[in-house]
């Protein structure tokens, strides 16, 4: 086909700038998401963009590809001074982006999402669809599933492949009706949600994509896989370039310790902890491991053998034990999406309502967790991941979001009846301490900024009587530096007066302030560091899966 | 905030509704040539005019405040209800047929209407299983079962409940002692208990809502599930309450409307009330005192349309446009663009309503 | 006899069939339009005010597909432009409409309510068709809208599966996000797909007022509008189904005028009922709601 003589062409230009960025700044509010970064994607490269997350990886990928606009520098393509009105002018111009989230139209089939993306008009036979959708898998050398197949029916794999065709098709189609490669293709953490076949094929494909000449750029935080694909690594974190060039001169342990930002003049030389692998076998049992607490002194929380799937099918918790003795305070490690979520969910007693085959116990202080309701009556304080969806009631105002969780409630109303001067009193005094703005009880929850909304939350579940169990997701989320360390010093001292604390974090200046013991959570299995408080890097090393068997 | 402004925008609904019925009836009567001024006097009158006028407007505001009562409990527990009509129906049928079929005996009264108010409850338990089992949303179930509850109706007293003389498609008037007590026959006959019941019955929703357990509850189910799960609250229990206790509401509307102002059953019993009733709920911000002035406003301006049509020969359909026009103002009204400028303005400031637009 | 009755059922069913496959549409692109009664009411009146001056039925069916029109863009307006809540609107069409039409009509030809004869759709007999032996002069003999709602049956299912801008309709409905990402103006295509069915409810209108009744009266739609919602539900979204539901509400009708014709005092109202009761029916069944567009009823905002 055409594609062999246009990959003569294009290789020679390989290793030209493609996208250039010059001193990007881009802030949000009184947040620098960038702050002065300077990127280039070379024709025929496949450069990888990492960092920890809000590091400003995919902020960055989205001024380049015009769905933000710079506050400050320049973007150019093809040397050329590119300013997009939009994203689709940006494709047009030959940018092409895979977003995490898929944007295929679920009820389409795989031929009409391509023909809807080509803005295809007028009459469309589906057996010319078909041929044409093959025509161009075919071309970009990409195999996808049956055309005629509805997009809803095909796996992950499938569908980021049609995704990932639809990008590169884009409306890029030349005068004669033959594909054009695009210039730049981004993929937004392509292998968050693939399994290791998946990702295999992938990479394949993205190395021919390569191989021809289109500048590939994948953001990711997972370090095995920079290594493997990618010729350029830039590294990311808060809103800066922390180092750039040739992967070739990194190793998994400078990755890990650039991108979490280990401090190398406090820290003993980086290797003498961890060279020995601290990786303890998968699914290890008894991640707290000794503790200080003392065996004599029964768990307020068992974790037992929990494992569940999805609603698609896909494991997402896999033979998880732990316990937490009160006073003791657990920290789960983790990259988002490795079943944080699933296992808060578990904890507060809502999983089943959202898993499928679930199995295992859940425990605390010995009796059984099947419900919510148990689970509250047991003294189970509750930060959940998505403190929107799940946290708050929007349309509810802020002093009765404040009674969200049974007994919370029927101790404002113990006979039914809310004393509304009580509880108003009471949730204004409570507002105030977590600095919860603007501070007027009557408000919507809804109308708080995300911030403001996860104070709420701390504030309900951490600001009154010491729980007897507090599970928090991100607790430090959207808050500011004087805020997150009073969350953090709560959360100790919660577990200093007898609470059984588990707290799951993304972010390890949270996991190393905590304090607790550490474990990490990865892609559903519940990791075991070498100490019970690991070294930075051996923590980041596990969140990003070396040295675990995929 | 300034409360002149508060205040202001409070009444800026109200003010706007009787706006668009005065200006709806002028232009009505402009476009069938008659005087545009004497239409709108005799709408004013008709409905305000004299003691005998507020009564009527008293018996016509009873049906719109249960039913809108019905409406506000479940649009501020996340449920939207459009159904009132056929509750409202399922319920006047149920205690027709306890009227009709059973007595006399002392207490019959009391029976139909709680007749009434099972009928409405379980009218609305289909729609709640529906969206609980199926995922289906209540909109087009809620409306599929007015028609169901019409064509009930309608078969009731055309069959079963048809008068002993076969003349007309009505039942027979109610046993005695499945009336209503006359609260005040010296003055006016119409005045039946059913008016003080009504009040009583939406005063105690808005208290369930707003101040007791039980209502954040209803109201944390329909709005966010997720939410209310991860509280520990029942959440499937509380969301077939809500939808049941919406119901009943209506249900006891039609009873209500049955045994204190028809005494028979028959097809047109209900213009309309439960189509009414969520603009009755909607222009009173789904909150107690809101929701009964705007259940007087629409009987006032049903009971001015009648006076105007008689006086005038304006139709008193018209009233039911002024209900249109009012509720659409108010959906644009609360609508995320709209709000935006009335804040930016400092009229508004977003507020907990409960409302699941 | 049976092929009377189908005729009447054509008959009878054809104002819902052209609401319903407007309404069809307008779900499709992500849009629930309960104002579809009195979309529905507007255009029946809107063609008896206009055939009635006119003295033919043309001006009427024109008349009614632009009242039609003008109704729905006030939805739209509202619902899609605005976002305001799409049932609350809906609500508030149908009682404008109501209230609006029974007024106007009491202005425009008096309060004594005298029955107003208004220009009837000629029927026009099929060339051959119309010859057929038995099935021919009942079948092939019916107004021009019962043919143009039959004839838009096969072209409303092919516009969806097999055309460009079908597709287009179809992201918007399922995922209206993925349809901006690609550049498509989503408000602006709603109220397209929205002003198509307006015209489809007026001329639903217009075939009531112009043929079915051969007047107007107030409220004369008579919940067809909701009936045609039903209707949409019932056949699952396709256009297929929604003819099916439309010729069953149709032979339920014929066969409640037959028996209040003759002396059987059969419920007639059980037959008007069962148009709700099968789509309730089909919506208690595993999957009852298993092809809706997935993003009905909810307002697009961009971020």
């Amino acid at each position: 086909m055409s594609d062999v003589r246009e990959t003569a062409a294009r290789a020679d230009e390989s290793g030209r700038p493609v996208l250039e960025m010059r001193g990007v700044r881009k802030r949000f509010g009184a947040v620098v998401a960038l702050d002065g970064v300077d990127f280039t994607a070379r024709a025929g490269e496949i450069h990888a963009l990492l960092g920890e997350n809000g590091a400003g990886k995919s902020t960055l990928m989205q001024v380049a590809s015009g769905l933000y606009s710079a506050d400050a520098g320049e973007v150019r393509l093809g040397g050329r001074d590119a300013r997009w009105g939009s994203a689709v002018e940006a494709r047009a111009a030959g940018i092409a982006m895979v977003h995490q989230h898929f944007m295929l139209v679920p009820t389409l089939t795989v031929a009409e999402n391509l023909a809807l993306a080509l803005g295809r008009r007028g009459w469309l036979d589906p057996a010319r669809l078909a041929e044409e959708t093959r025509a161009f898998a075919d071309a970009f050398r990409i195999s996808i599933a049956d055309p005629g197949r509805r997009v809803e029916e095909l796996s992950v794999g499938d569908r980021q492949r049609v995704e990932i065709l639809k990008a590169l098709v884009g409306d890029r189609l030349a005068p004669d009706g033959r594909p054009h490669p695009p210039a730049l293709l981004v993929l937004d953490e392509p292998t968050a949600v693939l399994v290791p076949d998946e990702v295999d094929v992938l990479f394949e494909l993205l190395e021919g994509l390569a191989a021809r000449g289109t500048a590939v750029v994948i953001v990711t935080h997972k370090l095995a896989e920079v290594l493997r694909i990618a010729d350029r690594v830039t590294i990311l974190r808060a809103g800066r370039v922390i180092a750039s060039g040739p992967a070739g001169e990194h190793d998994e342990r400078s990755l890990a310790a650039a991108m979490v930002g280990t401090n190398r003049d406090r820290l003993p030389v980086a290797g003498s902890t961890t060279a020995g692998d601290g990786v303890a076998a998968t699914g290890a049992r008894g991640a707290t491991g000794a503790t200080a607490a003392g065996a004599a002194n029964p768990p307020a929380l068992r974790v037992d053998a929990v494992s569940a799937r999805d609603a698609r099918g896909a494991v997402v918790l896999d033979d998880v034990s732990f316990e937490v003795r009160p006073g003791e305070l657990l920290v789960v490690a983790g990259v988002e999406g490795n079943g944080q979520g699933e296992l808060v969910s578990v904890l507060a007693g809502i999983g089943r309502d959202r898993l499928r085959d679930l199995r295992g116990c859940v425990e605390i202080d010995g009796r059984p967790v099947a419900r919510a309701s148990d689970a509250r009556g047991a003294g189970l304080a509750v930060v959940p991941a998505d403190r929107g969806r799940e946290g708050l009631v929007h349309e509810l105002s802020l002093w009765e979001n404040l009674l969200l969780a049974e007994p919370l409630l029927d101790r404002a109303a113990p006979r039914g009846w809310i004393d509304r001067d009580r509880a108003m009193k009471a949730a204004a005094g409570r507002i105030a301490e977590f600095g919860v703005q603007p501070a007027d009880p009557l408000r919507a929850a809804g109308a708080l900024s995300g911030g403001n909304q996860q104070r709420l939350v701390l504030a309900r579940e951490l600001g009154g009587e010491v729980p007897r169990v507090v599970v928090a997701a991100n607790p430090s989320r959207g808050l500011d530096l004087a805020a997150t360390a009073s969350v953090r010093a709560r959360l100790r001292a919660l577990a200093g007066a007898g609470a059984a604390v588990v707290v799951f974090s993304s972010d390890l200046d949270e996991v190393e302030e905590l304090a607790g013991t550490v474990a990490v959570l990865f892609r559903g299995r519940l990791l075991r560091a070498s100490a019970r408080r690991p070294a930075r890097d051996e923590i980041g090393r596990l969140m990003a899966g070396l040295g675990v068997a995929a | 905030m300034n409360r002149l402004s508060a205040l202001v925008l409070r009444l800026l609904p109200a003010a706007l509704a009787v706006a668009v019925a005065l200006g709806l009836a002028a232009i009505v009567a402009a476009v069938g040539g008659h005087a545009p001024g004497r239409a709108v006097g005799a709408l004013v009158s008709g409905s305000l005019g004299s003691a005998e006028n507020v009564a009527d407007v008293l018996v016509r505001a009873t049906p719109l405040v249960l039913t809108g009562a019905a409406v506000m409990l479940a649009f501020r527990s996340g449920i939207f209800n459009i159904g009132a009509e056929g509750q409202f129906l399922a319920g006047a049928l149920a205690a027709g047929v306890v009227g009709t079929k059973t007595g006399p005996f002392p207490g019959q009264a009391l029976v139909a209407l709680l007749s009434g108010v099972l009928a409405g409850a379980a009218w609305a338990s289909l729609p709640a299983l529906l969206r609980i089992r199926r995922g289906v949303s209540e909109v087009i179930t809620t409306i599929l079962l007015n028609f169901v509850a019409l064509y009930l109706v309608s078969f009731a007293v055309n069959g079963p409940l048809q008068e002993q003389s076969r003349t007309y498609p009505q039942s027979d008037a109610l046993a005695s002692t499945a009336d209503l007590w006359r609260l005040a026959p010296s003055i006016d006959d119409r005045l039946h208990v059913g008016v003080l019941l009504a009040l009583l019955v939406a005063i105690a929703a808005g208290a369930l809502l707003s101040r007791t357990s039980l209502g954040l509850r209803l109201r944390s189910a329909g709005l966010n599930a997720d939410a209310a799960r991860l509280a520990g609250f029942p959440v499937v229990r509380d969301l077939a309450l809500a939808f049941a206790l919406s119901g009943a509401i209506a249900g006891l509307g039609g009873a209500v409307e049955l045994c204190g102002v028809t005494h028979r059953l028959y097809e047109k019993l209900s213009p309309g009330y439960g189509y009414t009733a969520i603009a009755v709920a909607l222009l009173g911000g789904l909150r107690v005192p809101g929701m009964v002035a705007g259940a007087l406003f629409f009987a006032a301006l049903g009971a001015g349309a009648s006076s105007m049509e008689r006086t005038v020969g304006v139709s008193a359909v018209l009233a039911v446009a002024v209900q249109g026009a009012t509720l659409l103002a108010v959906a644009v009204l609360g609508t995320p663009a709209v709000a935006r400028r009335l804040e930016r303005a400092g009229l508004r400031r977003p507020a907990a309503t409960g409302e699941t637009s | 006899m049976i092929v009377e009755f189908l005729a009447a059922g054509l008959a009878l069913g054809t104002p819902i069939l052209l609401a319903a496959l407007g309404e069809l549409l307008v779900e499709r692109s992500g849009v629930l339009d309960i104002g579809l009664e009195g979309t529905m009411l507007v255009g029946a009146f809107a063609a008896a005010v206009a055939a009635q001056q006119a003295g033919t039925p043309l001006p009427g069916v024109l008349a009614a597909a632009a009242a039609g029109v003008a109704v729905a863009v006030l939805f739209g307006t509202a619902a899609v432009l605005l976002g305001a809540d799409q049932i609350i609107v809906g609500t508030a069409i149908n009682l404008l409409a109501l209230g609006g039409t029974g007024a106007l009509y009491r202005e425009v030809y008096g309060e004594t309510g005298t029955s107003l004869v208004l220009p009837t759709l000629p029927r026009i007999e099929l060339p051959v068709l119309s010859k057929l032996p038995v099935v021919g002069p009942v079948l092939f003999s019916q107004h021009a809208l019962v043919y143009l709602a039959l004839l838009l049956v096969p072209v409303m299912a092919f516009f969806l599966a097999r055309t460009g801008l079908g597709l287009r309709v179809r992201a918007l409905g399922d995922h209206p996000r993925a349809a901006e990402s690609l550049g498509l103006p989503v408000r602006r295509d709603r109220m397209i797909v929205l002003a198509v069915a307006g015209a489809l409810a007026g001329l639903a209108g217009a075939a009531l007022s112009l043929a079915s009744a051969g007047s107007f009266v107030e409220g004369v739609t008579a919940g067809r509008g909701f009936v045609a919602l039903a209707v949409v539900v019932f056949g699952r979204w396709s256009p297929w189904g929604v003819l099916a539901g439309s010729l069953l509400f149709g032979v339920a009708s014929a066969l409640q005028f037959q028996f209040q014709a003759t002396a059987i005092r059969l419920p007639y109202q059980l037959f008007l009922m069962l148009p709700y009761v099968l789509t309730l029916l089909a919506l208690l069944l595993p999957r009852g709601l298993a092809r809706a567009p997935l993003a009905l009823g909810a307002s697009y905002e961009r971020d």
